[in-house]
């Protein structure tokens, strides 16, 4: 059977490969495929397309396996569309003129994105978002721009912003509709997430009519609006909606819709019997479906119906929910977001200040499930996704799925147990909750090895979590013990990531995401710092190298510790609490200039309140020309070794307390680990540095050293515990050394070390075990790793200030050098505290406006 | 005296160092009481540390939760610090002399009976004193009045006829000494805690002794009862009668003290045959009671064996139309036996306030003289008037609270002056009480709070002493003499009542009235008392001859003293004329008003566990507010059924005088056809639900004792639009003044419940925007939270049903709490996202220990006795006023009745379904 496919785009390629299986799986069917794509390259993956600017390649984005046409042995040529179809002769003419006919056909030939029809805009860098080429184009006119505007706040639109975004312009989105997201979601919705995406610095236009695109002022362009006022935009980018490609179905003479769209029935057949219409060039029912999910339906129900009937699954309409991230915000709509349906209810749940919004729309006899809008938490969308496609009941308190454990009731379970085996679980694959289940008990018994056996969570990962919910609740039906995996992304404790990074000597998260991540999303405030954690215990590399530098959390990103007015603080390095003269007057000096709001801090070092992010890296040269270094107050990583003075001052002090905090604290500083380390030595058992209350605590005896661990103050406190007794120096040391690289290696992220060691098997006694009498066979290991980090110790301040690539992150903004006037002090006891909210109030610079 | 500065009383304060020993505020138990300012509570938060005198013969150390939570009530909060004329800041000298230029103003124009005083058992019985003396002695009106006419003028009026004097013939350590104690309209252990205490503790010593339980109700007080007599209410005389013919009729009657102490038993005994011969075979004695006839019997029986037997009774007896009687054929029974005034046998009044059995010694009712002496004596009059070297002398008894303010309401009155009580909320028909005050020309309220009903209506105010400010006297229910000290500096300009009292009378120009300290007060009481007081001379029971010499440092340093012996009248040597007692003889009679079509319930009225009075002081501490935050009405499950209510809704309770909203609270332990709701909430911290307004103005011919026990009232569920609670850090003024609406205080604020009939939007309560919201709007559910700082500073839920209404009590806690992020996702739902965070409604409020702790120890330790749940939670080892209610809730949670997901209390009135 000869099978011709008109169009490589998303569902193009998921047809053929759904041809390919039905192929491999049934060596009896003959067919000769034809590919024709009019790019240049073989289909890539449109959905992630902004991730081109934050660092993938085409290479990456590419959907298909390089081997794959040479396996199915059909043939794709890149280059050439379809310039016309002669249905009587059942014969395809491609654009350069070659005929090439067919028992079927199959149009997968996409949108094309819709441009207002406004005056000037063909002007130059007016441009669209669909393609790699389109993406050249950007990059091309950004590099010669300062502003980007996006014309659309639909879901691509906020997606190109992104994108522009990313390409270090001064971002604005321009929309019609009162709201962003129209289609998807409402009112409430929209006020959060509109707060939301301007947080992130992107202008926000609403109700904004472009009546023409002149010659602007200060940029290229300036868009003139039906309200009377402008901007001013150097580039522009359309995506106001997509359009489907029918011209070739119109001049061939197949059914196409009103408004275009060519007309398909349940099989995805057109009105020509042998041609079939798939993806967005579809018109089912007088829809068209702008997301892939649906496509990849279409893809399924063609193939099947093609060559493959027995399999054939009409296509009846897909939902068309989404979970998304938006610029770093997340987004779901499910089903019936604007309560339409004739009597629907709505609970609407909004917690302003951290930005979520949450709306349910019930039938009018609570029953059902109509809809739902989620924005700043979309923990819920699979449940309620499940809720709703399965048409289950509710719970009777409906409300406890957005408000939790609603008037005393528990939340209503919507675990994996509810949903019905038909329940599809990944939309974009087709596949169930029975699929897993069967996959489970075909003995594939973790997330990878499921997703490789049914593709579910295997493209835009949406339903990572729902799988790994359905696959936990059959493994523990069958006995089989739940992993603690830290994320949706990575399907892994952080022991067995830091097994894995360390085995396949991974280095960055693309690659750790690529090799055992889970979907294509980009990893999240969890699973980032946590990789940034490892990747620097292991590998003891600067934290703002690139690619590592994104993977911080703001404290590391900056190297200072973030306070409550938008200053840091900044904490230079004093080990054991030992400071020279010169040493102090230096901070002295350097916080009269800066103004510095400056405390003793309860680890014996100084700790400098105030500082600019700008002023950052200045403070650090001064402070590192002075002899100091960075002191980690920052870092999950050694802190302080806290110290009382010893037997060199001392009347009762037994052993130098003081040398040997220095030695510790500069053999471990730099150390990083799940979270932060405090240590301390005493003297004598008189105790005046606290030892007790320390991850590792050393106290001094007539006989040598005593070493407690896993102590802990703070929140929750903990009397460290005796380890071992009258250690001499190296021993101590080398004890230390083992206990602290177990550590890093095996705590959760977060955990400190007196959770670690409460939530220990074996207790002490194990601990013991390994570290002193080697039970594991793994010290020499650990003491060489530990001996590594030492060795490759660099400042991470002194490394920054020297790199002036790394300074420009500390700019107050993008596009200007100016301050952030923002940031108020009061002056209280002769230094520095920030103004409180009223007292701001009464003090920003309000400029008036002519 | 002129000259007496606010300096004098601080210096006089701030001699004080550490420790004070002084006396509880509230019940007429007495307890003593070790005061220390907290060191760690200042400004605001001013606070004392309390603790029980272990030296003190009422409590030997232990105190009630309503003591213990005493120190929580001295905050600045709320008081009253300066005078004030007609709503204008005045001085002291201002206002009394004001005060002073009225009296004479109006005593000239209308006589001195247009003059009334309206006092109270919180008064110390030096500014009684005082006030008697003014009053009756110098402006020669005896009208004056004390709340103590609501509390125990029956039980005087009783004692007064059986006895010719207002004698209890026992003490406390009696009930220690009994085989059988019979509580009769007494609920003990939520009212007198400490004695029911001293009871328990008894009990466990003594096998042998009884305990009878004579109340309508079920109450807490029956977990010690070995047998609970539910009669009828207002039937009180019939069962006594009934004994006492049971007495007789089994030769049990004590004919040698019958003949040689008492006059009367014959007719006494006619009329109580009569009464039981009222009815036939179907209409027995124990069919009109209400009770079991074996109960009955086993009563009798007990009664008739035990020699030792002692009956405590209290309200249920005494706020009656025939409270008199009641009393009476109380003591017929202990006279007709000769068990009076013996170790472990007699009759025992406990009295309610703090210092009633104090304005009895020194004549605070109307209808008496100082000193236990008669207005209608001559003799007395005279000794009095000679003492007093006064002007005048009252000749005629005055009126009694309920007519001394109809007198207001006609006009009769011109001038009233009402010290430490609140009769716009105590007294019955309230609304008249309060439109009369509203009236009167010239109303003077001396208070410690700035805000009551009755400052609302005050011509001139005058700040107060309180608690733990003020000093002097008060004697407790076994005629103990306890002094109350100062531990704290004055409020404000606040003073003692007996100073603001003698300026006045100085202003006036009278004489004698020149006190420099309540010491001189006190000597001049107890010699007026031992004043001719011998066989020979004018003979009385109260003789505090041996303290009329105390010295300025005796007094200061005075450890509790009982006046008289611990006994009287074992030996006869009564106050009659002849020295014999009087038998009286009593019948059943129809009092008052009956229930009707239009009035088919009975409302009976008492106290709570946690709460005093009106409020205006337990008010102010969450810890005693969380037991019980809302007014309820107690209803029979049937009675629910057929008015169909459910917990949780808010009634209407209407008579022919007024209305009142409380919450329904559905209990077994009530009778069919009864509401029972507690007296406490005012006209400041509620809307409706002054209960007094509904009670009828019916009284006792003998005492003028009011009938609280006993009004006609139509029932309903009240509907509104919208339900809803406020949660605030500020204070908050009620939200309607037609619907139902209660503000509760908190640990860290308010909270106010409501229901309206037109509905308020939340988002409108703050003008800044809120941080959480919830909609439902098919429901009319809306949730909104605004935090501050991070800290939760404002909640407001409302919904169109009660039900839709989350459980306040872990909310509650969070207010003013700084947030985290599990705190916050569950806050609009109002319950913790980890249940061992909410502890539930308070039970024990000693340890703040709530029901879902208790229930969840229960269940998950396997708990089976109150002892083993005090070991493990403290719950109910200090006053162990609690330990019926942990009982109760073992008792629930083994036989599954409850979880402690699902617990049901009082306290859960709110919570709804």
């Amino acid at each position: 059977m000869r099978i011709v496919v008109i169009g490589h785009g998303m569902v193009g390629h998921r047809f053929v490969e759904v041809l390919a299986r039905e192929a491999a799986a049934n060596p009896d069917c003959s067919m000769q495929v034809t590919v024709l794509a009019e790019e240049n390259r073989p289909a890539y993956d449109r959905v992630q397309l902004s991730a081109y600017f934050s660092g993938k390649t085409a290479e990456d984005l590419s959907l298909v396996d390089p081997t794959f046409f040479e396996t199915s042995g059909f043939k794709l040529h890149l280059g050439k569309g379809a310039a016309e179809i002669d249905r009587a002769a059942k014969v395809v003419t491609t654009t350069a003129g070659e005929k090439i006919p067919y028992d079927k056909l199959v149009l997968a030939t996409g949108s094309y994105p819709f441009v207002p029809p406004l005056a000037g805009k063909d002007r130059q860098d007016c441009l669209v978002y669909r393609t790699i080429e389109d993406l050249e184009l950007m990059k091309t006119a950004a590099a010669r721009g300062k502003v980007g505007v996006v014309v659309g706040g639909g879901l691509l639109g906020l997606e190109a912003a992104k994108a522009l975004r990313d390409l270090g312009l001064e971002t604005h989105v321009v929309e019609f509709a009162p709201r962003l997201m129209a289609v998807q979601i409402d009112d409430g919705a929209g006020k959060i997430l509109r707060s939301k995406i301007a947080a992130l610095g992107v202008g926000i236009h609403l109700g904004k009519n472009t009546t023409e695109i002149v010659d602007g002022e200060t940029c290229r362009h300036r868009m003139n609006f039906a309200d009377g006022s402008h901007l001013e935009t150097d580039m522009i980018l359309f995506s106001a909606g997509i359009r489907p490609r029918d011209e070739l179905a119109r001049s061939s003479g197949l059914t196409v819709g009103a408004r275009g769209g060519i007309e398909i029935d349940n099989d995805c057949r057109t009105s020509d019997p042998d041609i079939y219409a798939i993806g967005e060039c579809a018109l089912w029912s007088g829809r068209i479906y702008g997301l892939v999910a649906p496509g990849y339906q279409m893809a399924e129900t063609a193939a099947h119906a093609i060559i493959a009937s027995e399999k054939k699954k009409p296509f009846t309409g897909a939902d068309m929910s989404t979970k998304l991230k938006l610029l770093g915000v997340d987004v779901a709509s499910i089903g019936d977001a604007h309560a339409t349906t004739e009597g629907a209810r709505s609970f609407t749940y909004v917690d302003e200040p951290n930005e979520i919004y949450k709306k349910l729309v019930v039938s009018a006899d609570n029953k059902k499930l109509l809809g739902a809008v989620l924005i700043g938490d979309t923990d819920a969308y699979g449940g309620l996704l499940q809720l709703m496609l399965n048409n289950m009941d509710l719970p009777d308190n409906a409300q406890a799925l957005i408000l939790p454990s609603f008037d005393g009731a528990a939340a209503p379970a919507l675990g994996a147990d509810a949903l019905p085996m038909s329940a599809q679980i990944c939309s974009c694959n087709n596949v169930s909750k029975g699929d897993i289940c069967s996959a489970v008990a075909a003995g594939s018994l973790d997330f990878d090895s499921i997703k490789n056996c049914t593709k579910a969570a295997s493209s835009c990962g949406g339903c990572a979590a729902l799988v790994k919910q359905v696959m936990n609740a059959e493994l523990e039906k069958i006995g089989v013990e739940v992993k603690k995996d830290i994320c949706e992304h990575f399907a892994y404790s952080r022991q067995e990531l830091y097994h894995l990074c360390q085995v396949g000597q991974i280095k960055d998260f693309d690659d750790l995401l690529a090799k055992h991540g889970n979907g294509q999303h980009d990893g999240c405030e969890i699973c980032k710092p946590t990789a940034a954690s490892i990747f620097a215990s292991l590998w003891n590399e600067h934290v703002l190298q690139k690619p590592l530098a994104r993977l911080q959390d703001t404290n590391d990103y900056f190297m200072a510790n973030l306070q409550k007015d938008g200053t840091y603080s900044v904490v230079p390095r004093m080990a054991g609490g030992e400071v020279t003269p010169d040493g102090l007057i230096a901070c002295g000096m350097i916080a009269k200039q800066y103004g510095l709001y400056t405390k003793l801090t309860g680890g014996q070092r100084v700790d400098l309140f105030g500082a600019r992010k700008e002023d950052l890296p200045a403070i650090w040269k001064l402070l590192i020309d002075a002899g100091f270094e960075t002191g980690h107050a920052y870092g999950k990583s050694l802190r302080t070794v806290k110290s009382c003075v010893g037997s060199t001052w001392c009347r009762y002090g037994m052993m130098d307390s003081v040398s040997m905090a220095i030695v510790l604290e500069n053999r471990y500083k730099g150390l990083r680990a799940p979270h932060k380390i405090k240590m301390a030595v005493s003297g004598c058992t008189r105790e005046c540095a606290e030892a007790q209350s320390k991850d590792v605590g050393v106290i001094a005896t007539e006989k040598g050293w005593n070493l407690y661990v896993c102590g802990n103050g703070g929140m929750k406190p903990r009397h460290a515990e005796l380890f071992a007794s009258d250690l001499d120096d190296a021993t101590l040391i080398r004890y230390v050394d083992r206990l602290l690289m177990l550590y890093v290696k095996t705590a959760d992220r977060l955990q400190r070390t007196s959770v670690w060691r409460d939530n220990m098997e074996g207790g002490l006694a194990y601990l013991q075990n390994v570290v002193i009498n080697d039970s594991l066979g793994l010290c020499a290991e650990f003491e060489a790793q530990m001996q590594y980090v030492a060795d490759t110790y660099q400042c991470e301040w002194k490394t920054t200030i020297n790199d002036p690539e790394q300074l420009k992150r500390f700019k107050p903004f993008i596009n200007s050098d100016q301050a952030d006037d923002n940031v108020q002090f009061v002056e209280v006891r002769g230094q520095i505290r920030p103004a409180t909210h009223e007292e701001k109030a009464g003090r920003i610079n309000v400029v008036e406006m002519a | 005296m002129n000259s007496l500065m606010a300096t004098d009383f601080k210096a006089d304060q701030l001699q004080h160092h550490g420790v004070v020993k002084t006396t509880c505020a509230y019940c007429g138990v007495g307890c003593g009481v070790l005061a220390e300012i907290d060191p760690d509570q200042t400004g605001t938060q001013q606070a004392l540390r309390i603790q029980g005198d272990p030296a003190h013969p009422a409590n030997f150390g232990r105190l009630c939760v309503k003591g213990s939570a005493l120190g929580e009530t001295v905050r600045p909060e709320g008081r009253l610090l300066y005078p004030s004329i007609g709503g204008v800041r005045a001085d002291w000298a201002q206002a009394t002399a004001y005060i002073a230029d009225q009296l004479h103003t109006i005593v000239d124009a209308h006589g001195a009976e247009a003059v009334a005083f309206y006092v109270s058992g919180q008064l110390l019985t030096e500014d009684y004193y005082v006030v008697n003396k003014l009053a009756k002695g110098f402006i020669g009106t005896a009208n004056i009045d004390t709340n103590s006419r609501l509390c125990m003028s029956s039980a005087v009026a009783g004692h007064k006829r059986a006895f010719g004097s207002d004698t209890v013939p026992n003490s406390y350590e009696d009930f220690e000494q009994a085989d059988l104690l019979v509580l009769v309209g007494s609920n003990a252990a939520w009212c007198h805690p400490i004695l029911f205490q001293r009871i328990k503790a008894a009990k466990a010593q003594n096998p042998n002794l009884k305990i009878v339980n004579i109340d309508p109700r079920a109450t807490a007080t029956n977990e010690i009862a070995d047998l609970h007599l539910p009669i009828k209410g207002g039937m009180d005389v019939l069962l006594f009668n009934y004994l006492l013919v049971q007495l007789a009729d089994q030769f049990a009657l004590d004919h040698d003290y019958i003949s040689h102490y008492t006059d009367g038993i014959e007719a006494a005994l006619l009329s109580a045959r009569a009464d039981v011969a009222v009815g036939d075979a179907k209409h027995s004695v124990a069919a009109r009671l209400g009770v079991a006839a074996e109960d009955l019997a086993q009563f009798c029986q007990w009664f008739i064996d035990t020699p030792k037997a002692m009956t405590l009774f209290s309200m249920g007896v005494n706020q009656s139309g025939q409270g008199t009687d009641k009393v009476n054929a109380i003591l017929n029974v202990h006279l007709a036996t000769g068990r009076i005034g013996k170790i472990g046998a007699g009759p025992f009044s406990l009295t309610g306030q703090p210092n009633a059995m104090g304005g009895r010694e020194v004549g605070g009712l109307s209808n008496m003289l100082a000193a236990h002496m008669d207005i209608q004596n001559p003799t007395h009059r005279n000794l009095v008037q000679t003492f007093w070297q006064s002007p005048t002398i009252v000749t005629e008894q005055g009126l009694k609270a309920v007519e001394l303010f109809d007198a207001v309401a006609s006009g009769k009155i011109k001038a009233i002056w009402i010290m430490a009580t609140n009769p716009i909320v105590s007294l019955p028909n309230a609304d008249q009480v309060k439109q009369a005050l509203a009236d009167c020309p010239l109303v003077i309220v001396s208070e410690v709070m700035a805000d009551t009903d009755c400052t609302r209506v005050a011509d001139v105010l005058l700040p107060a002493m309180g608690w733990s400010e003020k000093d002097g006297t008060v004697t407790n229910s076994e005629r103990l003499i306890s002094r109350q000290r100062a531990v704290l500096p004055a409020a404000g300009e606040a003073r003692p009542d007996w100073w603001a009292l003698a300026q006045v009378a100085q202003k006036m120009g009278f004489a004698g009235f020149d006190y420099p300290h309540p010491h001189a007060v006190f000597v001049e009481h107890a010699a007026l008392s031992a004043e001719q007081n011998s066989d020979n001379q004018v003979r009385r029971d109260f003789n505090l001859a041996g303290l009329a010499g105390l010295s300025f440092d005796e007094y200061q340093n005075l450890a509790p003293v009982q006046w008289g012996s611990k006994r009287f009248f074992a030996e006869g040597e009564f106050f009659t004329p002849n020295r014999r007692a009087r038998i009286v003889p009593v019948s059943l009679q129809s009092t008052g008003h009956q229930p009707s079509n239009d009035y088919p319930f009975i409302l009976n009225t008492g106290r709570l566990r946690d709460q005093w009075h009106t409020m205006s002081r337990t008010g102010l501490t969450a810890r005693l507010t969380r037991h019980t935050s809302e007014p309820y009405a107690e209803l029979h499950p049937d009675d629910a059924a057929q008015l169909a209510v459910k917990n949780g809704d808010i009634l209407s309770i209407k008579s022919a005088w007024g209305s009142a909203f409380a919450r329904v609270l559905i209990n077994d332990g009530q009778q069919r056809g009864m509401a029972f709701v507690p007296i406490h909430w005012n006209g400041v911290n509620s809307a409706n639900s002054r209960i007094g307004a509904v009670v009828n103005p019916v009284v006792d011919p003998f005492s003028g004792q009011p009938e609280n026990k006993f009004t006609p009232v139509a029932l309903c569920k009240a509907e509104f639009a919208q339900y809803g609670f406020i949660l605030s850090a500020e204070p908050l003024s009620l939200l309607t003044e037609d619907g139902y609406a209660v503000n509760v205080r908190l640990g860290n604020g308010w909270r106010q419940e409501f229901a309206v009939s037109s509905g308020l939007d939340p988002l409108a309560f703050s003008n800044i925007p809120a941080s959480l919201e919830y909609h439902d709007a098919a429901q009319g559910i809306q949730r909104v939270a605004w935090l501050d700082q991070n800290r939760l500073s404002r909640v407001v839920m409302v919904a169109h049903l009660a039900n839709r209404l989350p459980p306040r009590g872990w909310l509650d806690e969070q207010l003013g709490q700084p947030i985290d992020a599990s705190t916050r996702r569950s806050l609009l739902s109002g319950v913790a996202a980890d249940p061992a965070a909410d502890i539930g409604e308070i039970i024990c409020s000693c340890f703040v220990v709530g029901k879902n702790s208790i229930c969840r120890a229960i269940q998950t330790q396997n708990l089976t006795t109150v002892a083993a749940v005090g070991q493990c939670l403290k719950a109910g080892t200090n006053c162990g006023s609690c330990q019926s209610e942990i009982a109760k809730l073992i008792a629930q949670v083994t036989a599954q009745v409850i979880t402690p997901a699902d617990p049901i209390s009082p306290a859960q009135t709110v919570l709804g379904e």
